[in-house]
């Protein structure tokens, strides 16, 4: 899910939309100090896409204050959402171009075909 | 941790098992490895509590290397598959799938399927090819390939998502060329450590290795490598 949120498409395209196929739940140990700092790095609005994107039984707030950056409850979740579900099959979706980019494997293919350089 | 401890640690990250010659795959040594990640740690502390990047991932090495030291976290490109799937396997070997994400993409292209104005990698760490051995990409539109300097190359996107610091390796000749690049594009220059990098015993090592016919790969022995830390000057935006 962390990688989900510096991934683009081949010109724009923010943030790829996911279509999961298959979802990994994973145990990972809970670090605050990381979350906190990972969470001054990525896009809140995409994250809130990517669990929409997945179905997740996730309600995250609207929006991400200051305040919420400390909340341990808060930093749990996201937690949870960053580290603990791993998109093992399914692709990411340019938004703008409707180009494709398959994950196999839990790795994004980003490779793009000779005809699609800009 | 100590360096000999990180080094015997890194003995365990498995080998290429068919490397790639056309993509200048070579396994990063663990002796190189633990005295580069080491010494961005001790010296510089550039990794522990990092994000990281590593451009041109292979085995994993210098990745694992940086997790073992207490890196946040790291994104791993590579466009080679089986080079991602032995990278993964090494992930695995160390049990760090939650700190090494893996992304598959071709770093000879201009462009980097990386949002650049939101993500800055605090500390970038590279072994890149050297741009000894020419592509097989005969056929691909030559304005979006880097067809020469593959290691500049890399550089130049490292110098793009990097926010503090670049830790990479390029061959000792062309030293003058990489001062002055890093000189046009904003970066302080150190040389840490000048290392004999034997890439003719590495290929000798390759199973399947084919002979070679070009003119100057014959007599190459060992190169003088320098392990060189870029920092950014111009931090505009943090």
């Amino acid at each position: 899910m962390l990688t989900s949120n510096i991934l683009k498409g081949v010109t724009k395209g923010f943030p790829l939309k996911i279509k999961a196929v298959k979802v990994e739940n994973v145990s990972v140990d809970y670090n605050r100090d990381f979350v906190a700092r990972i969470l001054q790095r990525i896009e809140y609005g995409a994250l809130q896409s990517a669990v929409k994107d997945l179905g997740l039984n996730e309600s995250l707030p609207e929006t991400m204050s200051d305040a919420m950056q400390q909340d341990d409850e808060f930093l749990k979740l996201m937690h949870k959402v960053l580290l603990e579900y791993e998109i093992e099959e399914g692709e990411l979706i340019c938004p703008e171009t409707g180009r494709k980019f398959p994950i196999s494997k839990g790795i994004p293919n980003m490779l793009l075909q000779e005809t699609e350089v800009s | 941790m100590k360096l000999k401890e990180l080094e015997s640690h890194l003995s365990n990250v498995e080998n290429f098992s068919n490397a790639k010659e056309y993509l200048e795959q070579y396994m990063t040594t663990p002796h190189l490895a633990a005295r580069m990640i080491y010494t961005a740690q001790t010296q510089y502390e550039d990794i522990e509590n990092n994000l990281l990047i590593d451009l041109g991932i292979g085995t994993g090495m210098l990745s694992i290397a940086s997790c073992l030291l207490n890196a946040d976290h790291v994104f791993g490109f590579d466009c080679d598959p089986d080079a991602l799937k032995l990278c993964q396997s090494n992930i695995e070997e160390f049990e760090l799938e939650s700190n090494i994400d893996l992304i598959q993409a071709d770093l000879r292209r201009i462009r980097l399927p990386i949002d650049l104005q939101r993500i800055k990698a605090d500390t970038i760490i590279m072994n890149p090819p050297f741009g000894t051995k020419p592509f097989s990409i005969a056929n691909e539109d030559q304005d979006e390939f880097c067809l020469g300097g593959i290691d500049m190359h890399f550089l130049q996107h490292a110098r793009q998502i990097a926010q503090h610091s670049i830790y990479s390796l390029h061959k000792t000749s062309t030293r003058d060329h990489i001062y002055k690049k890093a000189k046009d594009w904003n970066m302080k220059m150190d040389v840490l450590a000048v290392l004999q990098f034997d890439i003719a015993k590495l290929e000798k090592k390759r199973p399947n290795r084919k002979t070679t016919t070009t003119a100057n790969s014959a007599p190459l022995k060992a190169i003088e490598v320098d392990l060189i830390r870029f920092e950014i000057k111009d931090n505009m935006d943090s």
